[in-house]
């Protein structure tokens, strides 16, 4: 199977420069998604070129996941997103035509069961917050270079999360902030309201623990640390939803 | 400087008031005169221009001195921001490019040349890590470091164990003594990458152990500091004193990692590990929280 390469955007790979060989990932269990037969495909959003080559590079070099096409501008992937199926998006922010913000919005009304990952440069970008509130479950740093894009895309394709430290601790502000100040804790339904074991793992997080080390200290499975974070992430859209409504009808608007 | 003219004014002022104020004190019979109450009061009025003058440099001073002594300016943060995404952008991916050559191209005589390929990429990593968000504390930015280094670590096949306190997340040991920030922060991480970076290239270490922890109170091992950092390697040790003594790079380097904790009135050791390897411990007092 080979990359779907889109009509503008320069070719990911040159005769030169061909993606490693499929390694073997025996040890993957049967009953995760992205097998051999049957990987998880992604479609990829970054203007810089250099990015998606390695980002490409990274995926096909693994036989679980597979990229089915790229887009260099906003422009090109509002086209091409139609004429493709995939599981996972993987886009950067700050594309040079505009906001990937937008893009996001797009692909939940046209492909409702895509999961979103976030690549960017930096952890301090004030749209990587809205992004997940737009319904984003992944963030990779682009510095994190070697063998992250692959990790990443299976883990969200497998119901999972991922997260940054800062982006952990930001929550965790936003959290007492809204839950001392700006809402009584008494008021928030317990869809939007974050648990004791959640805070306790983003706490984690920001200590810049990994995911098997907050596992065995907290005695649960990997798994269950990354479901904990998708959770956190659907209380933190719930909970942007329900305020969103509650201005809306305070305005009048509903 | 102030012109003779003003100083002038300023001394008959300050001579007239004083004059004033003994004879409010000790000649009585000049406080029923009417004339007396009216020049009283302008010479007050005159001692309450005079210092109202001095408000406006009052004012630009302590703006100055909490400027010199806070973080840099929003616009001084985002242009850092924007060289690191610039390096990384350009510099990086070029890196990783020119590994992934190699890679493509294994009968190339390129070890040495890969070895190089591999310290500048980590090298850019820790530069664009220390340029973006300094105003974090100690334990988020180690956070952040090591959620940058795992990739490179494990492709190393290394093992770094993490143990950490952060006061202000309830993590860890229980203390009430702060992390440090900004520069003392700043010249800690700088140790510790370059404890980090040695381990990782020079010490052929297969694990790796970092502890930010505070003393707790009467722990005689303290010696009156309050917190510590220890990075702990199971590789191949080095001889200190033999490096201090080589002017080259890397004794350059671990000098400059003991003039770093000496500017933040710090203390640094690197000695033996029990069981083979390098210890570094790094230890320090909390600032006084205040102002300046």
């Amino acid at each position: 199977m080979s990359p779907v390469q889109t009509s503008s955007c320069p070719p990911l790979f040159s005769n030169h420069n061909d993606p490693p060989p499929s390694l073997s990932h025996s040890m993957w269990p049967g009953h995760m998604v992205g097998q051999r037969e049957q990987p998880v495909r992604v479609f990829l959003v970054d203007d810089d070129s250099h990015i998606r080559r390695v980002i490409a590079q990274d995926l096909m070099g693994d036989s679980r996941t597979l990229l089915v096409g790229h887009a260099c501008s906003l422009r090109e992937a509002r086209k091409s997103i139609q004429q493709h199926d995939f599981d996972v998006l993987m886009i950067d922010l700050n594309l040079g035509d505009g906001e990937g913000l937008d893009l996001l919005e797009l692909v939940q009304g046209t492909h409702p069961h895509v999961q979103s990952i976030i690549v960017s440069v930096t952890e301090r970008d004030e749209k990587v917050f809205q992004a997940f509130e737009k319904g984003a479950v992944g963030y990779l740093l682009k510095n994190s270079w070697f063998g992250d894009y692959a990790q990443a895309v299976l883990q969200v394709a497998n119901g999972g999360a991922s997260i940054t430290p800062s982006l952990a601790k930001k929550i965790l502000s936003l959290v007492s902030r809204s839950q001392t100040y700006v809402v009584p804790a008494s008021n928030l339904t317990k869809e939007e309201k974050l648990s004791e074991r959640e805070i306790e793992i983003l706490k984690l997080i920001a200590c810049g623990y990994s995911s098997p080390e907050i596992s065995t200290q907290l005695k649960i499975s990997t798994m269950t640390v990354s479901t904990h974070v998708k959770n956190m992430y659907r209380k933190l859209q719930a909970k942007t939803r329900a305020h969103a409504v509650k201005a809306a009808s305070l305005r009048g608007l509903i | 400087m102030e012109s003779l003219r003003n100083l002038g004014w300023k001394a008959t002022t300050i001579f007239l008031q004083t004059i004033t104020i003994l004879s409010w004190c000790f000649l009585t019979p000049l406080r029923d005169q009417n004339w007396f109450f009216v020049f009283s009061i302008l010479v007050a009025l005159s001692g309450l221009l005079i210092s109202l003058r001095y408000i406006p440099g009052i004012y630009r001073g302590l703006k100055a001195r909490l400027r010199s002594s806070s973080q840099p300016s929003k616009e001084v943060q985002e242009e850092r921001k924007r060289i690191a995404s610039d390096l990384h952008d350009t510099l990086g991916s070029q890196l990783v490019e020119a590994l992934s050559l190699m890679n493509s191209q294994p009968s190339v005589e390129d070890g040495p040349a890969r070895k190089v390929l591999e310290q500048s990429l980590l090298d850019l990593r820790l530069i664009v890590d220390s340029m973006d968000a300094q105003a974090d504390n100690l334990a988020m930015r180690l956070a952040r470091l090591r959620y940058r280094l795992e990739p490179a670590l494990q492709r190393k096949g290394l093992v770094l164990h993490w143990q950490l306190t952060d006061p202000e997340l309830g993590v860890g040991q229980q203390t009430t003594l702060p992390l440090p920030r900004d520069r003392v922060a700043h010249e800690i991480l700088a140790v510790v990458q370059a404890s980090l970076s040695n381990a990782i290239e020079h010490a052929d270490a297969t694990e790796m152990w970092l502890t930010l922890e505070p003393y707790q109170q009467g722990d005689l091992q303290s010696f009156g500091w309050e917190w510590y950092l220890s990075i702990e390697d199971n590789g191949k040790g080095f001889d200190l004193q033999a490096v201090l003594d080589n002017p080259s790079k890397s004794g350059h380097g671990v000098n400059n990692m003991f003039h770093r904790m000496r500017s933040i009135g710090g203390d640094l050791h690197i000695h033996p590990r029990h069981g083979g390897g390098t210890q570094v411990l790094m230890r320090w007092r909390s600032e006084p929280l205040s102002l300046c």
